[in-house]
């Protein structure tokens, strides 16, 4: 252990850096109270401070330089990816059908002829199996096997629907090609899309495009999650909160499996949720999220979002005006901490 | 100002350049003489400062009045809360059980400081008159350390401890408060 310097040494070295080198760092091993004496009587001593513009800008919560908030895309769109999942099924499906109900029909009529008629007499003129048309791309006869797993973004080969299949589905072609194409921009877009995730910083604003990618293929997960809870398809009648549970299930997963910036992905648009709860509880995950990811200043901006949704003292409320002042405290601001609970219960702004 | 309203960076950059160094040194750090604490303030003193940029309103007076009121407050606030930290563990140290039993003082936000210089003058006044000789001497005059060594009448290696605790003297003398 090293001793502390002596007074006389401590003086030379005060005495030196007054004389050299006033306004840089001061000299290492001088009593600190010599320098704060230092700092009242001579400020003008003291080096400049270590504050950037950058540094102020990170601790603004509101206010026009706060980080801007907008909203991510409508409220929980039907994933087209749904709607070709169920076209090409339909199409496989009902062509098989038609396959099968002509061959029954081919073996009852043969079982009541006689035995002297040709078989060409009593073929049906157009069995559905010619009429239905194959996937334009391959001409193929139908499959005896499932249809192979579709991607993500393959568009609906229109052709591929039966003429002989049940009516078809409320979306049109074009309605279906242009909510592709609204992914698509919305992707490639430069509009803040993730404003949530974007408070997972500079790798998460570098790797954008593959977290859109990620966040496609969560969602057709949920999506996926909800056809085997029975919900096949988006047309029918999905219960928004089985939707949203499944979302926040999603979004369990990916933050589970350290995959923070797709679950805030997921969970991002729920923050605009017309339901005040659900919005909240989003806010809630979200910014939980971010607190475990180093992020106080961008979860605070999202409790701050969910709590301006509903100021009803409801249990989700509570949640967040508690996970609020633990993010204050994180930020070093534990006497607004103490204050913001009651400051909010009051009607004021948290 | 409209700049800043509309959360034009460049804008606040220029008034932090304008401003920043200014606050620091001649009303943060005589109030907070801690370098990381000051420099906390003064980060607060502009985020509180942009967050409610849209409630300011000009009456015929630079900003800078408005930015040095808030920076006096949130380094009293500092101040206090520092005080009140250094002396909880003091005390915490000597006698825990009396410490931990005592709810924490009231905020204490009447006093204001308004002339630093009276205070230093005050404070000096309560120190060994050689002691505040030689503050006086070499940093409110700022005479060389030579020249202050010749009025005190002692070699220049005594004068440079004489300040220096005249200097730690004054730390313990020193309440902006």
């Amino acid at each position: 252990m090293t001793r502390p310097p002596s007074i006389e040494d401590q003086a030379s070295r005060l005495a030196r850096w007054l004389e050299a080198h006033p306004g840089a760092a001061p000299p290492d091993g001088v009593d600190p109270e010599v320098l704060e004496a230092l700092w009242v009587l001579r400020p003008d001593l003291a080096p400049p401070p270590r504050v950037t513009v950058d540094d102020i800008l990170a601790g603004v919560t509101t206010g026009p330089f706060a980080p801007e908030v907008v909203p991510i895309e409508a409220h929980r769109p039907a994933p087209p990816v749904r709607v070709v999942r169920r076209s090409l099924a339909v199409a496989w499906w009902s062509g098989l059908g038609t396959v099968a109900v002509a061959a029954l029909a081919l073996v009852v009529v043969r079982s009541y002829l006689p035995r002297g008629v040709p078989e060409s007499a009593v073929r049906a003129p157009s069995p559905p199996v010619v009429e239905v048309p194959a996937p334009a791309a391959t001409e193929a006869p139908l499959p005896k096997a499932p249809p192979p797993p579709i991607h993500v973004e393959q568009e609906i080969p229109e052709a591929a629907v039966p003429q002989a299949s049940p009516p078809p589905l409320p979306m049109a072609a074009e309605a279906r090609k242009a909510t592709v194409v609204g992914w698509d921009q919305e992707v490639t877009g430069g509009a803040p899309v993730l404003d949530v995730a974007s408070g997972m910083g500079a790798q998460a604003k570098a790797s954008r495009p593959e977290i859109h990618r990620a966040r496609g293929v969560a969602r057709e997960e949920a999506s996926g999650e909800m056809a085997d809870a029975g919900f096949a398809s988006p047309e029918e009648d999905v219960s928004p909160r089985v939707m949203v549970e499944t979302t926040f299930e999603a979004a369990d997963r990916r933050a589970a499996g350290g995959d923070r910036a797709d679950a805030l992905a997921l969970l991002t648009p729920l923050l605009e949720d017309p339901s005040p709860q659900v919005a909240q509880e989003a806010a809630f995950r979200a910014a939980s999220l971010q607190l475990e990811a180093g992020l106080p200043t961008a979860a605070l901006a999202t409790v701050d979002r969910g709590l301006a949704r509903d100021a009803r003292a409801t249990p989700i409320r509570g949640r967040l005006l508690a996970l609020r002042a633990s993010i204050l405290e994180a930020l070093g601001r534990p006497d607004e901490a103490a204050e913001a609970p009651r400051a909010t219960e009051a009607g004021g702004t948290p | 100002m409209q700049r800043l309203r509309a959360g034009d960076r460049a804008a606040l950059a220029t008034l932090y350049g304008w401003f920043g160094d200014r606050l620091f040194r001649q009303v943060i750090l005589p109030r907070l003489p801690r370098i990381d604490l000051a420099e906390d303030v003064l980060r607060d003193t502009f985020r509180l400062t942009v967050e409610h940029i849209t409630r300011y309103e000009p009456q015929d007076v630079s900003i800078y009045v408005w930015l040095r009121r808030i920076a006096i407050n949130r380094a009293m606030d500092v101040h206090r809360a520092d005080g009140r930290d250094r002396r909880l563990r003091e005390a915490a140290a000597a006698e825990p059980d009396r410490i931990f039993g005592t709810p924490p003082p009231p905020p204490d936000r009447a006093s204001d400081v308004t002339d630093l210089r009276d205070r230093v003058r005050a404070s000096l006044d309560t120190l060994h008159a050689r002691y505040a000789e030689a503050l006086r001497l070499r940093l409110l005059e700022d005479r060389d350390r030579e020249e202050c060594a010749q009025v005190m009448g002692v070699t220049v290696g005594n004068f440079d401890v004489i300040l220096h605790r005249a200097c730690k003297a004054f730390r313990q003398a020193w309440n902006p408060t």
